[in-house]
């Protein structure tokens, strides 16, 4: 981890990317969404609204769900990053994942991984949410496709599936 | 929240240098350096985008992310303490706050949406001065105590006194606000906050926090009503307040001091809605601040 | 045909073929990529050396353009090329449009609204291109500007096109772009019969339904052959590279591959030829390398696109008895800058205006106008929502003043289904559909008796009940001159199968449920077939994915080439088996004798023997039947055309604009309150008439999805302009879309599954429809709550509130 106690026009980011070690230099504005989509080539990290609103650029940093293209990749210096892509075992799916995909809470896919990491994190810390407690959980997510309803589903059948595992 | 008509978003912010410091002396020593065109940077939610808009004529952040015991909510002689790293989360499932003063915790927990919480920093909030911001509204509303560093001294402000308007505070721009400090509330005291916002999660339209205190025989001895989002930032509606003191807190009084809210807010026509819009909502939303205020109040005798 | 014919035919033709998939909740084709972050959209995609594009968009919705100074951007280190109209002026048609001549790729002289293309940049990286494109000079003249369809009307109104005769046909002037109406019966004096006659006008919001991907491709021109490559986010890449060929005037449709990326969403506003589109093709020809422009969404809420806003002044006259007699309607589009598909919109949905009733006088006359605003275009609904937000009110009004309720006034005009199939008084075609069914079971899940009449809840709202109803276009052919497509499922020798068809991928499954129809009628496992959409190179031709076609024309396209693939394979196995090949089912990865289980073969045995074609395995071509002499195509092909839909009347506006309808009804229960006006929908109930559903699931989710969309415009959105035309609220931050916390599950989907007897499945249009009757419903609720009648849309708190408050209904 370096630190800058000079104003600086490029940064070293040294973060745990899905599990690996990775370290790039990059200019010191490189959004976080800029970072892994062009960067790190991790595309399944959405832009959608440009104003932070949309949620399709959610991400996990060190397991808190936070808007990618609201950061500086120098802020995930030093932390734990998972993306979408980072969610399955090989080519298992991700519970979340799965029930996603089964309960057809995606149609046109694309706010989907935003909504997907998002959950993951609200069901690591609440195993089985109530139907109220997703609904103001994924507040900070905006879907065209699916109207929320299978989305809901999803995240019910995800936590039954899993079983207050949470894993 | 103010976009500017036909506005420009970046891909990335181009030309921002950026630094993080280890210390607060290190911090407030590039404050002193580079504060005409540096930003803090704690949060960002707010930051970030006005970078990616290039509002204000920042071109460097200082990051304070890496400075060290400045994450913590706790009671400390009388007051609730935040520092100036701690989340919006932090704050909305303190158990002090929840004890001591759950309107912070009212406020923290219907900021924005979940990925805005885990994030953005109450102080971030309080120091920003966004218009439509809440913690703002709160902090008048409670006269937060504002403390701040540069690189010579340390001051503290008066939450009451420190909002002029626009985005304009009584910061300087060498400061570091390290921590804000809100009152505990004591038996016979309340607080409540109320606000409307087209969608879950949208910038709110408007605000109205509502603070009463009761004497012993169950009058209300002191009252504090705030607006936010209505005007240019937090403003406080003093003859609303003045309608309830040394009143019994009966629904009349509660509603006439809603209703004298309404007629002193000042908003304006926009796509948001109508000036008398806004004065009609204010009404509703100060009288269900007041009642929260009330309930509170009571409970806590 | 009676019903029953209709049914027999159906079970007949499903008898031959498993039914192991059509009617099953299969998982989407495309959901594990999606769910995994493996989508790869358009943005997604890097090409080697590859250019980025960004335009210089108008400061201004109405000015001359004096002067476009470039040079400063053109020095920029990494700018390649800043164009200007000039500099495409001789490789453009121009002016171009869907169905009027009213668009410039890059304005010439004049710009017509705030947001319009007036240069493009193309640069190393697209953060140096929109730099850049700032430093772009541009020397305005303002001109005054019309934003609201009143003010275009005028006598001294500026115009937005003065210098432009876009419909040479049509005896329009000032800024109406286009006029027509819809005539039948007494069209003349079309309330003659009435007992009562209620009238009404109503004002609807310009919206964009937002997806969530913004419009974005990437040409690749190849200078060897002349010809360009466009990945494209579009619903029709097919008709795109038509549209493209007729605006390019060194591009033939040959020499335009278009190819589909995934794409995050369309909802119509991905159907129009866009300058972004125009732009890339040229730019990559000038430099010989690739070319991305993606929108960012503060351009796709000032130039993507969106749903038209109209003011309908309605007239609806019935008996006492509460017969519907007539409807007079005046329909003002406001267009926008360009009208694109705005005169489809408008005369489709007047055509279809009368909705699921029998009303034997109409008379409407639509204007579509110009002002100073973004142009607007085809949007879910395509204009029905609009008039049905009308229709629906009015009829809930006359049935009050009548004092009957509104559904039995409803059932009572409604058509029967054993009176179908059946021309309706402005010209549909309707078959089997059972529109009582769908009011009675819609009234039924809603709890219609208990809530009408309004009442208070316990926590002080105001509750309500109302209806919509539908009746809703499934394809069509203005666009298209026809409306046709055409499929190939090939197998390889291993039995793996391959649809190739022409629909785009949007989200809303079309493919998923092509798969499923293959999958029977070759009786193979799901999982063994594939799609492959979208590619003018490899695809045979075809139309793409609106007016909820996808499934039926699509879908009835593959189903027929999977029928001829069926046949050879059916041949193959009854010459190996020694058996009639009409004795022969496939199903479950098998040919076997139907009869007969036990004697048959596996398919991936057959595939390779017919595959390889020898000799040693099906004896001589002189041994083997005719059919499978001189090469055996393990390559089905279908077409499917329509011979229903029609082309309109361009007099009387009468036709059967469409292929099929779907009909339907849907009912919302409402609390408003009455301190906020804000309005919670607690309940929605629908029920349609889908015909037979292919997978239940995708269906569910294109009704929740659409009347979530439905209620988002008609609860929170629209676009504001201030009185210069620049939009106030531009942005994801300023425009409120929906969240999860706004808007309620809908769980109450009735479907009722009367085939179509001319798909090949029976299937019917679904995407579109349960967006119609959301915004009109909604308000009927809100009356029944308040007794307030809001003619205007979005019904959103500040808009509520002060009519609460004039009611003397607000409170603290």
């Amino acid at each position: 981890m370096s630190t800058e106690t000079k104003p600086s026009e490029r940064v070293t980011v040294e973060t745990t990317l899905n599990g690996t070690e990775v370290e790039q230099t990059v200019p010191a504005g490189t959004l976080l969404s800029a970072f892994l989509r062009n960067h790190e080539y991790l595309t399944g990290t959405h832009r959608g609204c440009e104003t932070a609103k949309c949620g399709a650029c959610t991400v996990l940093v060190d397991g808190d769900p936070v808007k990618s293209c609201n950061m500086l990749a120098a802020q995930v210096d030093g932390a734990t990053v998972t993306t979408v892509e980072g969610l399955a075992d090989g080519e298992d799916l991700h519970p979340v994942q799965q029930a996603f995909w089964d309960c057809h809470g995606s149609q046109c896919g694309y706010c989907t991984p935003g909504f997907v990491t998002n959950v993951v994190a609200l069901l690591e810390d609440n195993p089985d949410p109530s139907v109220e407690e997703i609904r103001s959980h994924l507040t900070g997510n905006i879907c065209r496709c699916t109207g929320y309803t299978k989305i809901i589903e999803s995240v019910q059948e995800a936590a039954a599936r899993m079983d207050g595992d949470g894993k | 929240m103010l976009i500017p008509v036909a506005p420009q978003w970046e891909t990335d912010v181009q030309g921002l240098k950026y630094a993080n410091p280890e210390t607060v002396e290190e911090a407030c020593t590039l404050l002193r350096d580079h504060g005409e065109d540096a930003a803090i940077l704690s949060g960002g939610q707010s930051l970030l985008p006005m970078l990616r808009q290039r509002v204000g004529s920042y071109d460097k952040v200082i990051d304070i992310n890496g400075l060290p015991d400045l994450e913590y909510v706790r009671e400390t002689d009388g007051e609730i303490r935040i520092g100036c790293l701690s989340r919006h989360v932090d704050v909305a499932s303190s158990s002090v706050v929840e004890e001591h003063c759950p309107i912070l915790a009212d406020v923290a927990a219907e900021i924005g949406d979940v990925q805005v919480r885990n994030r953005g920093t109450f102080c971030g909030a309080v120091a920003h001065a966004d218009p439509s911001g809440d913690p703002p509204v709160v902090a008048t509303l409670l006269d937060a105590t504002i403390v701040a560093r540069n690189a010579d001294e340390k001051r503290t402000l008066s939450g009451s006194s420190f909002y002029h308007g626009f985005y304009e505070t009584d910061l300087s721009k060498d400061e570091l606000v390290t921590e804000v400090r809100f009152p505990v509330l004591s038996a016979g005291e309340g607080a409540g906050f109320e606000k409307y916002e087209p969608t879950e999660g949208a910038y709110p339209v408007a605000t109205v926090g509502a603070y009463l205190s009761l004497a012993d025989d169950g009058r209300i001895e002191n009252a504090t009503l705030v607006t936010g989002a209505l005007e240019a930032g937090p403003t406080p509606m003093d003859d609303a307040a003045e309608v309830l003191e040394d009143r019994e807190p009966t629904d009349d009084v509660l509603t006439e001091a809603a209703e004298q809210l309404g007629e002193d807010t000042m908003p304006v026509d926009d796509f948001e809605g109508s000036a008398a819009f806004k004065t009609n909502i204010s009404k509703k939303l100060a009288k269900d601040a007041l009642q929260t205020a009330l309930d509170r109040a009571e409970n806590e005798r | 045909m009676s019903k029953q014919q209709q049914r027999g035919k159906q079970e007949t033709a499903s008898e031959d073929r498993s039914t192991e998939w059509v009617g099953e909740r299969v998982n989407s084709y495309d959901g594990s990529r999606f769910v995994s972050g493996h989508g790869r959209y358009v943005d997604d995609i890097q090409r080697p050396d590859m250019l980025h594009a960004y335009f210089v968009r108008s400061q201004f919705s109405h000015a001359k353009v004096l002067d476009v100074d470039t040079s400063e951007a053109e020095a920029q280190p990494g700018v390649e090329l800043v164009w200007t109209h000039d500099d495409i002026a001789d490789q453009v048609n121009e002016p171009f449009g869907y169905m009027l001549n009213d668009e410039e790729v890059l304005a010439s002289d004049r710009v017509t609204y705030a947001g319009q293309e007036i240069a493009v940049v193309v640069a190393d990286d697209r953060d140096t291109a929109q730099d850049a494109a700032d430093l772009v000079d541009v020397e305005y003249e303002r001109l005054d500007t019309v934003t609201t369809v009143e003010e275009a009307l005028e006598d001294d109104a500026p115009l937005v096109h003065p210098d432009l005769d876009a419909d040479p046909e049509n005896d329009t002037d000032g800024n109406v772009a286009w006029t027509g109406q819809v005539e039948v019966g007494n069209y003349e004096d079309p309330l003659a019969d009435a007992d009562v006659v209620v009238e009404e006008t109503f004002d609807t919001n310009k919206t964009t339904p937002a997806p969530m991907e913004p419009h974005g491709c990437i040409a690749d021109y190849n200078p060897a052959t002349g010809k360009v490559e466009l990945v494209s986010s579009t619903q029709m890449p097919h008709l795109l590279s038509v549209e493209l060929s007729e605006v390019l005037t060194e591009f033939e449709q040959r020499d335009i591959t278009c190819k589909l990326p995934d794409v995050g969403g369309g909802f119509g506003i991905k159907l129009d030829p866009y300058p972004f589109e125009i732009c890339s093709v040229l730019l990559s020809k000038a430099t010989q390398r690739p070319v991305k422009h993606v929108l960012d969404r503060l351009e796709e809420f000032t130039a993507g696109r969106g749903r038209a806003p109209e003011t309908l002044e309605g007239k609806i006259g019935v008996t006492e008895d509460g017969d519907i007699v007539g409807l007079d309607v005046d329909l003002l589009q406001n267009t926008g800058a360009a009208a694109a598909y705005g005169v489809a919109v408008a005369y489709s949905s007047a055509n279809c205006g009368q909705g699921p009733y029998l009303i034997p006088n109409q008379h409407w006359r639509t204007k579509v106008v110009y002002t100073n605003e973004m142009p607007t275009t085809a949007v879910r609904g395509f204009g029905d929502p609009q008039v049905t937000f009308m229709r629906e009110q009015l009829i809930e009004m006359a049935a009050e003043e009548i004092g009957m309720d509104a559904v039995e006034l409803r059932l009572q005009n409604s058509p029967r289904q054993e009176d179908m199939p059946m021309r309706s008084d402005a010209g549909h075609i309707w078959r089997n559909a059972d529109q009582i069914t769908c009011l009675e079971k819609t009234r039924e899940m809603i709890n219609w008796d208990e809530h009408r009449g309004g009442s208070k809840t316990r926590d002080g709202k105001l509750r309500g009940v109302g209806m919509g109803t539908i009746m809703k276009r499934g394809g069509n052919k203005s666009a298209s001159g026809g409306d046709f497509d055409e499929a190939v499922v090939k197998m390889n020798r291993h039995g793996d199968v391959t649809v190739l068809t022409a629909i785009a991928s949007i989200g809303q499954g079309t493919e998923t449920g092509i798969n499923q129809m293959v999958a029977d009628t070759l009786g193979v496992p799901i999982d063994r077939v594939d799609a492959v959409r979208g590619d003018t190179d490899a695809t045979p031709e075809g139309l793409g994915v609106w007016a909820d076609r996808g499934t039926i024309i699509g879908g009835s396209a593959a189903a027929r080439a999977a029928e001829e693939l069926a046949d050879t394979l059916k041949a193959v196995a009854g010459h190996m088996l020694e058996v009639d090949p009409d004795d022969l089912r496939l199903e479950g990865g098998r040919a076997f004798v139907a009869d007969d289980p036990e004697t048959g073969m596996e398919l991936d045995e057959l595939a390779n023997v017919a595959m390889l074609g020898n000799p040693e395995t099906l004896g001589t071509e002189a041994e083997r039947p005719e059919e499978l002499r001189g090469g055996i195509s393990l390559v089905g092909r279908g077409k499917y055309q329509s011979q229903e839909v029609e082309f309109v009347d361009p007099e009387t506006g009468r036709g059967n604009v469409a292929h099929s309808y779907t009909f339907g009804a849907l009912a919302i229960v409402v609390d408003v309150d009455p301190g906020t006006g804000e309005i919670d929908v607690v309940d929605v109930a629908i029920c349609e008439d889908v015909g037979n559903v292919i997978n239940p699931t995708l269906v569910e989710g294109q009704v929740q999805g659409a009347i979530i969309q439905g209620l988002g415009e008609a609860l929170y959105e629209e676009y504001v302009y201030d009185r210069n035309g620049n939009l106030m609220n531009g942005s994801m931050i300023d425009y409120h879309l929906p969240t999860a916390a706004d808007v309620p599950l809908v769980t109450k989907i009735e479907e009722l599954e009367n085939p179509d007897p001319t798909t090949s499945h029976g299937q019917k249009g679904v995407g579109e429809c349960p967006l119609v009757p959301t915004p009109a419903a909604l308000a009927n609720a809100v009356y029944d709550a308040t007794g307030i009648r809001f003619t205007e849309l979005p019904l959103a708190p500040h808009y509520v509130l002060p009519a609460l408050d004039e009611a003397g209904l607000r409170e603290i």
